[in-house]
């Protein structure tokens, strides 16, 4: 296709994202239908911003990961045209301020007997909300020791089966300490580890493979090419393995 | 040339999500970590910018944010640059940790200009009259960069159909030069 004149290529990328005016949409798609080479230019535009989307969409492991940060503090939500307001202390009729007082569960609860300005049946209310408090927590402790607890319980078993069993946990292998990470690997896969064996050559089609074990390993090469090659470059990177 | 476009309930995640696709570059920012950092600040003043009126980009709130972002990023980036004494043509090294998608390191890879045009008309659904608002540019200038920025990421993507069509619109008739040397 030839360089499109500027006034085309600008309504065709207008008509690819989407802004172009009604009546020069109908015009340029009565003109890609004599003209397949701007329908095809156009239909790689919109394949282009397709991908470009997919890239950089909630989807991607980039922006999940920077969706699923909270949002900074001082960014909140905020309303177009609203004038910028200053932030005054919230203080309550009775003269308590209220701001630090409820951002507490348990001070939450107790702010309705707070609010009570008279004394005794203050302290009373208060006396109450605790004891409402205290039952609240032993009833969820109670019930924490229920089914779901055992379901963690067992998940706590399985857990130290799977990693504490060993003398040493696995994190606590060094890389260097290759003959214990290679028990710990076999206890785990239920396998001893494999013995040193020669290289192998196997082939499929126009694919040649060749493979062999060693410390404890598994090898592979895999590619396009004679068998000869192969087999050198494999015996040569077992014979490395070995020097190391 | 105006069209209705997504609106997304919360213009925070938006301009969070083009800021992170345009801050991380491969050559001022590198990794995500940095640029996630960088937009959490840069969003921050842009949206006390925006709800304060600064600026003169007309349009509604979602575009005045948008604008005030870029203004902000570009301060930051011509200051960063003149810090480590780098410019625009300085070569860019492939960062290896970058895990993106070929796309995403291809954008990277774009100028900052080309970047943020492309971004705001394809990722943000922005018009291309709202674009060269937010920018401060013209209508023309935008789709030049448009074509521009097109005929790039086919080319780093190596799609040779894309690419030797050359994207890039045909040049302007007017070649020579406004001044020209009279002895």
């Amino acid at each position: 296709m030839n360089r499109p004149p500027r006034a085309l290529a600008g309504q065709m990328l207008a008509y690819v994202d989407g802004c172009l005016a009604p009546e020069e949409r109908k015009a340029l798609e009565m003109r890609m239908t004599g003209e397949p080479a701007i329908r095809r230019q156009i239909e790689r535009w919109r394949l282009q911003n397709e991908a470009i989307r997919a890239a950089f969409c909630e989807s991607s492991p980039a922006a999940r990961n920077f969706a699923a940060e909270p949002a900074p503090a001082g960014v909140g939500p905020l309303r177009e045209d609203k004038a910028p307001e200053r932030r005054q202390p919230r203080i309550d009729p009775a003269g308590l301020p209220l701001r630090k007082i409820e951002r507490t569960p348990l001070a939450a609860a107790l702010v309705p007997a707070l609010k009570q300005n008279n004394g005794a049946r203050r302290a009373r209310r208060i006396s109450f909300t605790l004891a409402g408090v205290l039952a609240a927590w032993a009833a969820g402790a109670i019930d924490f020791s229920g089914g779901r607890s055992a379901k963690l319980v067992m998940a706590a078993m399985a857990a130290y089966g799977a990693f504490a069993e060993g003398a040493a946990r696995p994190v606590e292998i060094a890389t260097s300490d290759r003959i214990a990470l290679d028990r710990w690997f076999a206890a785990q896969i239920g396998r001893d580890a494999p013995a040193a064996s020669e290289v192998e050559l196997h082939r499929r089609g126009e694919v040649i493979g060749a493979s062999w074990t060693g410390a404890g390993h598994g090898f592979a090469m895999i590619g396009r090419a004679s068998g000869a090659p192969v087999a050198e470059l494999a015996r040569l990177a077992r014979e490395g393995q070995r020097r190391d | 040339m105006l069209t209705p476009k997504n609106e997304l309930a919360d213009p925070r995640e938006a301009l969070r999500r083009f800021g992170q696709a345009v801050a991380r570059d491969n050559w001022l920012v590198c990794d995500e970590r940095s640029a996630r950092a960088l937009v959490d600040n840069l969003s921050r003043r842009a949206l006390l910018a925006a709800r304060n009126g600064e600026g003169s980009t007309p349009g509604d709130w979602r575009l005045r944010l948008f604008s005030q972002f870029i203004r902000l990023h570009r301060r930051h980036v011509r200051m960063a640059a003149l810090e480590d004494c780098i410019g625009e043509a300085a070569p860019r090294h492939v960062d290896a940790r970058d895990s993106g998608s070929p796309m995403e390191r291809a954008v990277r890879g774009l100028p900052l200009d080309l970047r943020e045009s492309l971004l705001l008309v394809v990722l943000e659904q922005f018009s291309h009259v709202e674009a060269a608002q937010a920018l401060d540019i013209s209508l023309a200038a935008l789709t030049e960069r448009l074509a521009r920025a097109r005929a790039m990421l086919a080319a780093a993507l190596g799609e040779p159909s894309l690419a030797a069509s050359s994207l890039a619109m045909a040049p302007s008739p007017r070649r020579t030069p406004y001044l020209r040397l009279v002895k």
